[in-house]
């Protein structure tokens, strides 16, 4: 993945690629769209790969949905 | 101070490891536990745990060294660990739940014993008893696991012919297997479309045995393709509310809570089935551990979480309330099986493609190229969530024929259990035809 690409963007893109789907939307849960723990690592690892910080599990695994990953990225993030 | 839970994981609970840490909540410390060997077995398992939980201390039946800090309790959500898991509380002196019940054959001796059932069993101890178990228990007769499998390994020996291609495929340790008469089944009510069976969730606190919630389910279906071994048995799925009429249901709970004393069930959770037999309710199994994949149908109708009540009772903390089991919302667990389960996956199925109305959660989903066996056989598992009864049976039936169309090159809906249902259900079957033999372009693969 290109690292010129938003976090946001970057984000969007691997939890698409992860579910096999083709739409990201905010509101959307990883767990009610055949998600599971290890797809949930898999899409975590990727994120934190591609932009160099870590990322609670707790995010994904408490709460699942896209706004609150994209929330603890953009917080990751932030200089 | 937090209390601390041992528990015994594995990748083949009745929990995930999301329902453990979700369970959890901020008021139990989560000590994972693991058998010796399992990364060697998952070696994508233990990576998972170690996030989510912290280093999993390794545990078998000769190293049960507990950790430097003491546990609270110890707990499994898995039928392979029900004696591990006890011979691990047993040596660190804490709360557990014995595993002497967890044998079925056992169970039943006891069972009759106390006058609560009337089913014969046989022990089987290698293919050549097969035959005896015939003679003496009658067509049709089942053969299943003394210590619960999740359900795999169970067959209904109908004929002479399905008693050779057993006796010819056995591959089964001495003891592992047992013999018991079929349970004649009840006449259906008419324009009935659930299973024959239900299951019942009970929790034991303090020695009190009480009646959590009763499950109907979908019909069970036997697997027709060689692969698998004609006659063995999938489950397809769980309904709240259980449909039974008030009478029968209270009939079936006084059974299940009957059994419990007779077993001398000690505190923890259980799953019951009961099979709603000709000559009355007649208890199929008691599970020593939650059931797979209720928890969810539970939670989304009600907020009460089996999983967390497993870990309360370890805790020794207070359990939560029983579940409010009123209301008119009908919510669903079902699994669409494929009847070949060897092979790779065909057909190229989106979850947003199984988003229609009334899926309120997608949680497994077959992906095209994929072996089939990673999701145990299952096209796909969904909850459904509807208003009322008559709409979900409506949405069932309009979701099986979708995912047929969806599966199609994977034979779903082809003379299957998904054709079968959706007949049942009183929508058309779909045009009667065999699978192609090459994928089809598009969506197969």
């Amino acid at each position: 993945m290109t690292h010129t690409a938003s976090p946001e963007t970057i984000v969007r893109t691997r939890w698409c690629e992860v579910l096999g789907v083709e739409e990201a939307l905010p509101e959307d849960g990883f767990f009610e769209l055949g998600g599971h723990s290890l797809l949930a690592i898999e899409l975590l690892q990727q994120i934190e790969t591609d932009l160099g910080v870590e990322i609670s599990v707790d995010v994904l695994f408490l709460d699942g949905s896209l706004s609150a990953l994209l929330d603890a990225v953009h917080r990751a993030t932030k200089p | 101070m937090k209390p601390r839970v041992g528990v015994l994981l594995s990748p083949r609970g009745a929990a995930s490891a999301r329902d453990v840490l979700v369970a959890a909540r901020d008021d139990i410390e989560i000590v994972p536990l693991l058998r010796t060997g399992t990364e060697a077995r998952w070696p994508s398992f233990v990576p998972l745990i170690r996030r989510l939980f912290g280093e999993p201390l390794g545990i078998d039946e000769d190293a049960l060294k507990g950790p430097g800090q003491p546990l609270d309790g110890v707990v499994t959500f898995a039928d392979a660990e029900l004696e591990l898991a006890a011979a691990f509380g047993a040596a660190q002196g804490v709360r557990h739940r014995s595993a002497v019940t967890a044998d079925k054959y056992h169970q039943r001796a006891v069972l009759g014993a106390a006058g609560l059932t009337r089913m014969a069993t046989r022990p089987l101890d290698g293919p050549q008893e097969l035959e005896p178990a015939a003679a003496a228990l009658g067509h049709p007769f089942v053969v299943k696991p003394r210590r619960g499998a999740g359900g795999t390994d169970v067959t209904v020996i109908r004929n002479a012919a399905q008693l050779a291609a057993l006796k010819d495929s056995w591959r089964w340790e001495r003891g592992t297997l047992y013999a018991e008469q079929f349970i004649p089944t009840a006449e259906p009510a008419p324009g009935g479309w659930r299973a024959d069976y239900v299951s019942v969730e009970v929790q034991t606190t303090g020695g009190t045995h009480e009646v959590i919630t009763v499950f109907g389910k979908f019909p069970v279906y036997a697997r027709s393709s060689a692969s698998q071994g004609a006659g063995q048995m999938a489950t397809t799925g769980d309904i709240l509310p259980s449909g039974l009429p008030r009478e029968l249901r209270l009939q079936v709970e006084n059974l299940v809570l009957d059994a419990h004393r007779a077993l001398s069930m000690d505190d923890g959770i259980t799953h019951t089935e009961v099979k709603l037999g000709a000559d009355g309710p007649e208890i199929i199994e008691v599970n020593c551990r939650v059931g797979g994949h209720l928890s969810r149908v539970l939670k989304r109708r009600s907020g009460f979480d089996l999983v967390r009540q497993a870990l309360l009772t370890a805790a020794g903390l207070p359990p939560q309330p029983l579940p409010d089991n009123t209301g008119p919302r009908h919510v669903a667990g079902l699994f669409v099986p494929f009847d070949e389960t060897g092979g790779p996956v065909r057909s190229r199925v989106s979850p947003a493609e199984l988003r229609v109305p009334g899926v309120a959660a997608i949680d497994e989903i077959a992906r095209a190229g994929s072996p089939r066996t990673d999701t145990d056989a299952l096209a796909c598992n969904v909850v459904l969530d509807c208003p009322d009864e008559g709409e979900l049976q409506r949405t069932t039936a309009k979701f099986l024929t979708h995912v047929a169309d969806l599966f199609s090159a994977d034979g779903v809906g082809h003379r299957d259990w998904t054709a079968h249902m959706t007949a049942r259900l009183g929508v058309a079957a779909p045009a009667a035809c065999e699978p192609p033999a090459t994928p089809p372009s598009g969506r197969g693969i």
